[in-house]
């Protein structure tokens, strides 16, 4: 692009295409020679309307792309460049405002209203819908006893002000729109401060949708978040919470969580038919990390090395654990951990680090204590279920 | 023709190597040294010195410059390149590496038409004009029976022409 500013004597825009220099070699000569160019006529138009060269100033333009295009696709051409301008049409608006305007802490919001409700379904029909907010909240404020500060604080919704100015300055620069581009001949500066006035519009429309539809949600819950104001501030100030098997901790860090849910007590057999019963675990995710699952209990299981806490659980080879905090890769790296753990160990194969059952042969880990009687009465009432059936 | 000989011709005929065109030399070293419309002035109006002003000079190597396999310029460029291509106008050009080159190349092409193309790829075109220009002095004296009148001079240009001679014939065999 740096390179398309600076070009001599000019760029030329006919029919909103971007024409630019020709330029040659013998062939290309020749072949110009035996197809003229359109010439300008006094309007600057070309004659015919958009040929595919156009002589000006005794220089010849080829026809490009159309400037709409350039500013439609701009992002993905010249990331860096979109991002720092991006960076200067935000400018002074608070971060805060920038992604999820309805909760001080951005990480927390998204395991809270994304993360959780994949988890904890309550729907009796087929189709297991999640929880919306409503439910959700009023589901946590069954489980949580809000101490006496927060169970009487009144609802106060985050202030909206900054918000509503940062989308009136953001409209107000959407309209500042440089109109159509310069048509002829023009020198590349003239066209760079158009471009570049244009791109800012276009920017500033987007974000101003963004932060519109963000604000029209915090008001959607804005009744919701008054009458739960009190359990946010607390879940805010301590970070923790567990709720059906599913929760999450606050690490060291300010927006640095430990997402798990718990695996319950499974039963697993072994190549003879022989059931192990697995006590629960709680299957994890930390947002400080690669998001590759690992169990918190001090745990032992054919897909663990050791057996202690905090091991990384050996996961398919089609897993690739994702860099990138989103609720769509904690739900994967959890449902991959939990399935791991589950049907991960093959009894036929003996795969993973350890077998349950190789009794001859000296192990590092035994699974011998886990080990039940076929009748054993939590399998007999279902209470507890072998996972590793695949016949 | 059946397609079995069609395909024996095909694969019997001598592949040539790639060589760049003049052109593409050209406008590489246009570009490269921002050659403009003074240069083609002083192309033009060019006049090969002698061989002790050429000496005086010093024997350089060439100059390490590699032109694109293809070359697409602007129109100022292209015109410029033309130019030079017509006023200059030898087969030489595409060996230069350098505008000093492109200023000897016709002059060494009118000394001597026939050099070969590793010499004119290896060797900087000052020291072949120089080597041209001594041995048309030598076959000069030899002619005219000076050589015997002035052996002092004849031998002077002997020695400076084998010592030429063999730098030549080295840059030739170091790329072998």
């Amino acid at each position: 692009m740096r390179r398309l500013w600076n070009c001599h004597p000019g760029l030329l825009v006919a029919g909103n295409f971007l024409y630019l220099p020709l330029v040659f070699d013998p062939y290309i000569a020749q072949e110009l020679e035996a197809n003229p160019p359109a010439e300008l006529d006094s309007q600057g138009n070309p004659v015919p309307s958009s040929p595919l060269l156009i002589k000006a100033q005794d220089s010849a333009f080829i026809k490009t792309v159309k400037l709409e295009s350039l500013l439609e696709q701009y992002a993905d051409f010249d990331p860096v460049g979109w991002e720092e301008m991006r960076r200067s049409v935000l400018g002074d608006i608070p971060e805060s405002n920038r992604d999820n305007p309805s909760l001080p802490d951005p990480v927390l919001a998204v395991i809270l209203f994304q993360i959780m409700p994949y988890f904890l379904k309550r729907s009796r029909s087929l189709s297991r819908r999640g929880l919306d907010r409503k439910e959700l909240l009023e589901l946590i404020e069954e489980h949580v006893q809000l101490p006496p500060p927060y169970a009487r604080q009144s609802g106060k919704l985050p202030e909206n002000k900054n918000l509503r100015a940062a989308i009136a300055r953001l409209a107000d620069r959407a309209e500042r729109s440089p109109g159509p581009p310069p048509s002829g001949l023009v020198p590349a500066d003239v066209l760079k401060e158009w471009f570049f006035q244009a791109l800012a519009a276009k920017i500033s429309a987007q974000e101003r949708a963004r932060l519109s539809q963000a604000l029209a949600e915090q008001e959607k819950w804005a009744d919701l978040y008054r009458r739960h104001s009190g359990l946010l501030t607390y879940l805010v100030e301590k970070g923790s919470l567990e709720v059906d098997g599913f929760g999450f901790a606050r690490g060291r860090g300010k927006n640095e969580y430990r997402i798990y849910k718990r695996t319950g007590v499974y039963a697993l057999k072994d190549f003879y038919g022989r059931p192990y019963i697995f006590p629960d675990c709680r299957v994890a995710v930390s947002t400080a990390r690669r998001l590759t699952p690992f169990v918190i209990e001090h745990y032992k299981h054919p897909l663990l090395r050791r057996h202690s806490s905090g091991q990384d659980i050996c996961t398919p080879k089609d897993f690739q654990p994702s860099l990138t905090f989103s609720a769509a890769n904690i739900i994967k790296a959890l449902e991959t951990g939990i399935n791991a753990l589950y049907y991960g160990y093959n009894a036929r194969r003996r795969n993973g680090y350890h077998s349950l059952d190789r009794i001859h042969q000296e192990r590092l880990i035994s699974f011998d204590d886990y080990r039940v009687p076929p009748d054993d009465p939590r399998m007999v009432s279902g209470e507890v279920e072998i996972k590793n059936i695949f016949d | 023709m059946d397609i079995r000989r069609h395909l024996k011709q095909a694969r019997t005929r001598t592949k040539k190597p790639f060589a760049r065109t003049a052109f593409t030399v050209v406008s590489a070293l246009v570009r490269e040294y921002g050659l403009d419309h003074g240069f083609l002035a002083q192309l033009r109006d060019f006049s090969l010195p002698g061989a002790a002003e050429l000496l005086a000079l010093g024997l350089v190597e060439k100059d390490s410059f590699e032109a694109p396999l293809f070359s697409l310029t602007g129109a100022p460029g292209y015109w410029l390149t033309q130019e030079i291509l017509a006023a200059a106008d030898n087969p030489y050009l595409r060996f230069a590496h350098s505008p000093e080159e492109l200023l000897l190349s016709g002059p060494l092409f009118r000394l001597n038409p026939e050099l070969a193309p590793a010499a004119l790829a290896r060797v900087h075109f000052r020291t072949l004009a120089a080597r041209e220009i001594i041995q048309r002095e030598i076959s000069r004296l030899e002619s005219a029976g000076e050589a015997e009148a002035n052996p002092e001079l004849a031998a002077a240009w002997g020695s400076l022409l084998h010592r030429l001679n063999a730098i030549i014939n080295n840059k030739q065999q170091e790329h072998l």
